[in-house]
C-alpha cells in the first residue's frame, strides 16, 4: 500500500472510531431537556421506573449509575457529582458542606409535604450540631427499626424455650440467656444479629440505653473506657464466645441470615423490621406461619433507634438540583414509594403510604403493629461530624475478634477502641475546624 | 556505530524522495516518540505532581475544608502510623516470599516442559493460561475454593480430619492471597522458557560428557547463561509484587464489590492501604504522601538491584553498548 | 527465523544473514524421560487446571449443594447448565462483552502502533537525550497504575471524558512503557544494513518503519496486541473508576453484578459469569498460542 491510501486508511479509521466513541457518551442536554444524574442500586431504582418517569417528564432524562462509594467520592473531588445519591445520613457528610439543604424544596413541593413525613425522616436532618433537628438534607426511601428481632416460634417450641415476648422488650442479657439456652438444644445458630454488617450501632444504642453517650458533649472525644461502654463490649464479647450465632469469625455461609432463617435453621434474627419481605409464603417457605417480630430489647431506657435510614439525598455541586428533586420526588412518593410500601420490605417514609403496607399474612400485621408500637421509642443516635462510622467500625471489629478469641478483655477492647477513635476524630476536627 | 546524518548517498548530493526525513534523525525522533512524551506528561507527571502537591495538604477529596499542612503527614507516616508500617512489612513479607518462588517455579516448569514431551503444547498452554485470564474470573475462582463452606480445599481437608478453616480470613488471608498469585507462574514460565531454548546445547552436552548430573549442568552451566532473564524476571516481579491491590480485594469476603475496609488485616498490603486512605478515610493527603514514599522506595529499590546485578548477572552482549 | 532471513535477503541479496544461529535447545529424544519429570508435570496440571474446574462444578450447581459442602458439587445429577443462561441474562452480558470487546481493541491496536512507532524511533534514530527519554520510559513502568488513577480521573473528569471510552484512546495513543520497551530490544536486533539500503534507494524514516521494520516485527506485533488486549479485557480499576454502570466493561459486571437483594453475591451466578468472561481470553490463547509464547517475548527480554 503506498503512503497515501495508508494514511487515507488510518484517517478513516480514526474517523470512524470517534463517531462509535461519541456515541457511546452520555447524551448531553439537547435544548430544553436536562440530564439528571442519579447514582442508586439499579436493584432499587429499576429501569422500569427510570422509563416510567421519562415519559411522564419528558424534559428530564435520567443517567443512571450503580451505587459505588469509590466512584461517588471521586466524582466529589473533580467537582462534578451526580445530581441524586443514595446514601446514609451522616453528621459528617453535612458537616462538609456536601449535601444540598432541601427544606425550600419541601415546602414548595405538591407531592411530598412536611406534614406527611414519617419522624424516621429527622434522621437527615442537622442544625450543625446535633443531627435529628434543624435543616433537612435527604428524605429516607424507607426504614425499619433495626433492632427488632424476628424469631420463629416453632424452633423455640420444639426445643421448649419460651421465645422473647413480643409486647416487652427484653434485656438483652435475656436474650442472649435465650440464645444460650436454646444452643443448648442442640440448635448451632440460635440467634443472628448481622454481626457482618457492623455492631457499632448496637454498640452505640446499647451505651445510650443505659444512659451514657458514645461521644463527650464537643464531639471530639470517644467514651468508650466506661462501664456503660464496657458493659455494651461485653455483651457482644459473650455473644461471641458462646457462639450464639454468626459473627464475623464465623460467618454465614451466603453472606447474611436470610437463608438460615427461611429454612429455619436460625431460631431468631435482630435484623429489623424490613427482613420481613423474605418471608413470604413461597412453595417451600412455610416460616411465615410461625414469625414474628419482637420489640428492639434494652439495656435500661427503651428506645428502638433506626440505625440506617436509607435514602437520597442532592449534591451541593449538583447543576440539576430542581430537575434532581423533581426525581427525588417520583422516587419517595412516586409509584417506586408505592411498590416499596406494598411489597412489606420497609416501613414507608412518608405516613400516607403505611395504609398501602400487606397485611394479608398474619406475621405482617403483627410486624406492622409492633412497628407502630416501637416509632414511639425512635430516636437518633448521637453522632459526631468529626468521625464517619465506617472508619472505626472495622477497628471495633477486629478488637473484638482478639476478645472473643480470649486474647484480650473488654477493658482493653475499649481503650483501644476509644485510641482509634479519638485519632480519628482529632483529624476531622482538624479539617473541619 | 554507523551515524546516518551522513551516508554516502547524502554526501554525493543524491535528491531522496519523500521528506527527507532520513536528514534529520533527531526530528523524526521526536516526532515518533511524542505521543509517548504528550501521554507522559499529561497521564503520568501531572498526576504525580498533582499527588505531590496534595501531599503537604490534609485535603479529604471532596469538601473545601483543606489547607497546606506542610510535612505533617510524611511526620506522621513515619512517627505515628503503626497501620501503615504494617502494611509495608506485610508488602516486604509478601515480596520475598512470592518473587523468588515465582521466577524458581517459572523455571522450573520451563525445564519440564522444555523436553520432548507427547502433547508439550497443551501441558504448555495450561501452565501459562492462569496468568493472562482476567483478574476478577482468577479471584472468583479462588474464592470459591478457599470457601469455607463449599470451597475445595476444605472438602478435600475435611477427608483428612481437618476441621473447616476460613481461609479467606486473618490469619490465613496472607497464605491464601501468596497462593492466588503463584498461580499466575506460568507468565514467567514462557519467559524462561524462550530464554533455555537459546542455551546452546553444545555447552551443556560438554558438561555432561565431563560427568555433571542435571543439577549442576543447570547451576553451573544453564542458570548462569539464562541469568539476565531472571533478573529481569525478578526486578519485574518485585515491581509488580509490591503494587498488588485488586487480588486482596477481590478476595476478601466481602457483600458486594471490594471494599478495602473489608480486607482482612492479613491481606492488607501496602496498596490496600493507599486505597484505604483515600476512598475510605478520605484522607487524600495523608494517602499521596504515602504514595510518594512508596515511590522513592521503589526507586531506591530498583537501583540496588541494578548495582547488584552488575555482580552477578552474565551478559553474553552487553547492551549498554548498542 | 528463516523467514526473516529469506526477507532480508530477497530484498538485499548481500544481506542474506539469518537473525538467529542456534539450534533450539530441545532435550534430545534418547534422554529418558525421568519418573520425577512426570509426576512433576501431574502434579503441576492438577493445581493449575482444578481451579477451572472447579468454577465450572460450581457454575452447574444448585445453592442446596452449596450449603451443603464441596464434595455435593461433584453429584453430577443435576447439573444446571441454566445457571449459565441465567448468569446471561440476569446483566446485560452482551453489551458488556461487546464494550470490553470494543475498550480491548482500541487500546490494543492504538498502544501497538504508538508503542511499535516510539521502540523503533528509540533503537534506530540518534536523538540528543535518548538515553534520558529512554530511562524515563523504564522508570514509569515501575509507578504503580493505580498510583494515578485517582488524580487521572480528576483531569479526565474536568475534560467531560469519565463515562466515555476516551481515557482508553488516549492512553493507547500514549503507548506503554513496557511494550515501547518490548519493540526497542526487539528493533535493536535487526541489521543496520537492512536500513542503510533503505536510505541509499531514498526513503524517509517513516517509511523504513512502515514498510521494513513493521513487517519484519509480526510476532512482536501481535504479541502485544495480543498481551494489551488481554490485560484490558480483564482490567478491574480503571472501568469502575471512569465507566458508568450502563457501558461498563465485564470486569466489573461480573464482579459487582449478580447480587441478591440483601447485596450478597450469588455464588453460582458469579460463577457462571467468571466462566463465560474468561472462555474468549482461553480462545484466543489457544488460537494465537506461538504469539504469547514464542520467542518474541523471549527476545523483547534478553536485549
Amino acid at each position: 500500500m503506498s503512503i497515501r491510501s495508508r494514511s487515507v486508511l488510518a484517517a478513516g479509521t480514526l474517523i470512524a472510531v470517534a463517531a462509535a466513541l461519541t456515541g457511546c457518551s452520555p447524551a448531553g442536554g439537547s435544548a430544553g431537556v436536562t440530564t439528571v444524574t442519579v447514582m442508586y442500586g439499579s436493584e432499587e431504582f429499576a429501569p422500569a421506573y427510570v422509563k416510567e418517569f421519562e415519559s411522564e417528564n419528558p424534559d428530564i432524562k435520567i443517567t443512571m449509575l450503580e451505587f459505588d462509594q469509590t466512584r461517588l467520592n471521586a466524582m466529589l473531588t473533580a467537582g462534578d457529582p451526580p445530581d441524586l445519591v443514595r446514601g446514609l445520613p451522616s453528621a459528617n457528610l453535612f458537616a462538609k458542606g456536601l449535601a444540598a439543604p432541601l427544606d425550600n424544596y419541601l415546602a414548595s413541593s405538591t407531592v411530598i409535604l412536611e406534614s406527611d413525613l414519617e419522624p424516621a425522616n429527622d434522621l437527615w436532618r442537622w442544625d450543625g450540631n446535633v443531627r435529628g433537628t434543624g435543616t433537612l438534607y435527604g428524605l429516607v426511601k424507607d426504614y425499619s427499626p433495626d433492632l427488632t428481632i424476628w424469631q420463629n416460634t416453632a424452633i423455640f417450641d420444639a426445643a421448649g424455650v419460651a421465645p422473647l415476648s413480643t409486647s416487652e422488650p427484653s434485656s438483652w442479657d435475656e436474650v442472649l440467656e435465650t440464645a444460650e439456652a436454646l444452643k443448648a438444644t442442640g440448635i448451632e445458630n440460635p440467634l443472628g444479629i448481622q454481626w457482618q454488617w457492623g455492631v457499632s450501632g448496637l454498640l452505640q444504642t446499647m451505651i445510650e440505653q443505659q444512659g451514657g453517650q458514645l461521644y463527650d458533649s464537643s464531639l471530639t472525644k470517644a467514651q468508650l473506657n466506661t462501664p456503660e461502654g464496657i458493659r455494651a463490649i461485653q455483651w457482644l464479647i459473650d455473644y461471641g464466645t458462646a457462639g450464639a450465632g454468626p459473627t464475623s469469625l464465623n460467618p454465614p455461609a451466603t453472606g447474611d441470615d436470610t437463608a438460615s432463617f427461611v429454612t429455619e435453621k436460625l431460631a431468631a434474627t435482630m435484623t429489623g423490621f424490613w427482613f420481613g419481605g423474605n418471608l413470604a409464603p413461597g412453595e417451600d417457605t412455610t416460616v411465615g406461619n410461625t414469625a414474628q417480630l419482637v420489640p428492639a430489647p434494652t439495656f435500661g431506657t427503651r428506645m428502638s433507634p433506626i440505625l440506617g435510614g436509607v435514602g437520597a439525598w442532592i449534591p451541593e455541586a449538583s447543576k440539576n438540583k430542581d430537575a434532581a428533586w423533581r426525581v427525588m420526588e417520583y422516587f419517595m412518593a412516586g409509584k417506586p414509594a408505592v411498590d416499596r410500601a406494598s411489597s412489606g420490605w420497609g416501613l414507608p417514609g412518608l405516613t400516607s403510604l403505611w395504609e398501602l403496607m400487606p397485611s394479608a399474612e398474619p406475621y405482617q400485621v403483627q410486624a406492622k403493629a409492633v412497628a407502630l408500637d416501637e416509632g414511639e421509642y425512635l430516636v437518633t443516635l448521637q453522632d459526631s461530624p468529626y468521625i464517619n462510622s465506617n472508619s472505626w467500625g472495622s477497628f471495633l471489629d477486629k478488637a473484638l475478634q482478639e476478645a472473643i478469641k480470649g486474647n484480650t478483655t473488654a477493658e482493653q477492647v475499649a481503650v483501644s477502641v476509644e485510641e482509634e477513635m479519638n485519632k480519628l476524630l482529632a483529624q476531622g476536627k482538624d479539617q473541619l475546624g | 556505530m554507523t551515524s546516518s546524518a551522513l551516508t554516502p548517498a547524502a554526501a554525493a548530493g543524491v535528491t531522496t524522495r519523500g521528506r527527507g526525513w532520513r536528514r534529520y534523525p533527531a526530528r523524526t525522533f521526536y516526532t515518533f516518540v511524542s505521543p509517548w512524551i504528550l501521554g507522559f506528561l499529561l497521564l503520568t507527571l501531572v498526576p504525580i505532581g498533582f499527588a505531590l502537591v496534595v501531599s503537604f495538604t490534609n485535603y479529604d477529596g471532596a469538601s473545601s475544608f483543606w489547607r497546606f499542612v506542610g510535612f505533617r503527614n510524611y511526620v506522621e507516616l513515619f512517627t505515628s502510623s503503626p497501620s501503615a508500617w504494617q502494611s509495608l512489612l506485610r508488602t516486604l513479607a509478601y515480596t520475598i516470599i512470592v518473587v523468588p518462588l515465582s521466577v524458581a517455579g517459572g523455571l522450573f516448569l520451563a525445564v519440564l516442559v522444555n523436553r520432548r514431551l507427547r502433547a508439550r503444547g497443551v501441558v504448555r498452554a495450561i501452565f501459562f493460561i492462569p496468568s493472562v485470564i482476567p483478574i476478577v474470573a482468577t479471584a472468583i475462582m479462588w474464592r470459591l475454593i478457599f470457601n469455607r463452606d463449599a470451597g475445595l480445599l476444605n472438602g478435600v481437608l475435611s477427608v483428612f480430619g481437618v476441621r473447616e478453616t476460613i481461609w479467606l480470613a486473618d490469619p490465613y488471608a496472607f497464605y491464601a492471597l501468596i497462593v492466588v498469585t503463584l498461580w499466575g507462574l506460568g507468565g514467567g514460565m514462557v519467559i524462561s522458557l524462550a530464554a533455555l531454548q537459546d542455551v546452546p546445547t553444545e555447552l551443556e552436552e560438554a558438561a555432561r560428557l565431563d560427568g555433571a548430573s542435571t543439577w549442576q549442568v543447570m547451576r553451573a552451566v544453564v542458570i548462569p547463561m539464562i541469568s539476565p532473564v531472571l533478573y529481569f524476571q525478578m526486578i519485574t516481579g518485585i515491581i509488580a509484587s509490591l503494587q498488588v491491590v485488586v487480588q486482596p480485594l477481590l478476595l476478601a469476603q466481602t457483600r458486594t464489590v471490594a471494599s478495602s475496609q473489608e480486607v482482612p488485616t492479613s491481606s492488607t498490603l501496602y496498596m490496600v492501604e493507599v486505597y484505604n486512605e483515600f476512598f475510605f478515610e478520605s484522607r487524600f493527603g495523608f494517602g499521596s504522601a504515602m504514595l510518594w514514599v512508596f515511590f522513592i522506595a521503589i526507586l531506591a529499590i530498583t537501583l540496588i538491584l541494578q548495582w547488584l546485578s552488575r555482580r552477578f548477572v552474565f551478559y553474553q552482549v552487553d547492551s549498554d553498548q548498542k | 527465523m528463516t523467514q526473516l532471513a529469506e526477507r532480508s535477503s530477497s530484498r538485499h541479496p548481500d544481506a542474506a544473514i539469518p537473525l538467529r544461529s542456534k539450534r533450539r535447545n530441545v532435550r534430545p529424544r534418547s534422554d529418558r524421560t525421568a519418573a520425577w519429570v512426570y509426576i512433576s508435570i501431574i502434579v503441576s496440571i492438577a493445581i493449575f487446571g482444578v481451579p477451572f474446574l472447579y468454577v465450572l462444578l460450581v457454575a452447574l450447581s444448585t445453592p442446596a449443594q452449596l450449603s451443603d459442602g464441596a464434595f455435593a458439587l461433584f453429584n453430577l445429577s443435576n447439573l444446571q447448565w441454566s445457571n449459565f443462561y441465567l448468569a446471561f441474562t440476569r446483566i446485560d452480558f452482551i453489551g458488556f462483552a461487546r464494550t470490553t470487546l470494543l475498550l480491548s481493541l482500541i487500546f490494543s491496536v492504538l498502544t501497538t502502533a504508538s508503542s511499535s512507532l516510539a521502540g523503533f524511533a528509540f533503537a534506530r534514530l540518534r536523538a540528543p537525550g535518548q538515553r534520558l527519554l529512554f530511562n524515563i520510559v523504564v522508570a514509569t513502568m515501575m509507578i504503580p497504575a493505580i498510583a494515578m488513577l485517582i488524580p487521572t480521573y480528576v483531569i479526565f473528569a474536568r475534560l467531560g471524558l469519565v463515562g466515555t471510552y476516551w481515557p482508553w484512546v488516549l492512553w493507547g495513543l500514549a503507548g506503554t512503557p513496557y511494550l515501547i520497551f518490548l519493540f526497542r530490544q526487539f528493533f535493536s536486533t535487526i541489521p543496520l544494513e537492512l536500513e542503510e539500503a533503505a536510505i541509499i534507494d531514498g526513503a524517509g524514516w517513516f517509511r523504513i518503519y512502515l514498510q521494513i521494520f513493521l513487517p519484519l516485527a509480526r510476532p512482536a506485533l501481535l504479541t502485544s496486541f495480543l498481551l494489551s488486549f488481554t490485560w484490558t479485557w480483564g482490567d478491574y480499576l480503571a472501568p469502575a473508576l471512569l465507566l458508568n454502570a450502563d457501558n461498563t466493561t465485564l470486569s466489573v459486571a461480573t464482579a459487582a453484578g449478580y447480587l441478591n437483594p440483601q447485596g450478597t453475591g450469588i455464588v453460582e451466578l458469579q460463577a457462571a459469569g467468571a466462566v463465560m468472561f474468561l472462555l474468549p481470553v482461553v480462545v484466543l490463547f489457544l488460537f494465537t498460542q506461538k504469539y504469547f509464547i514464542g520467542s518474541a517475548v523471549g527476545s523483547g527480554v534478553k536485549g
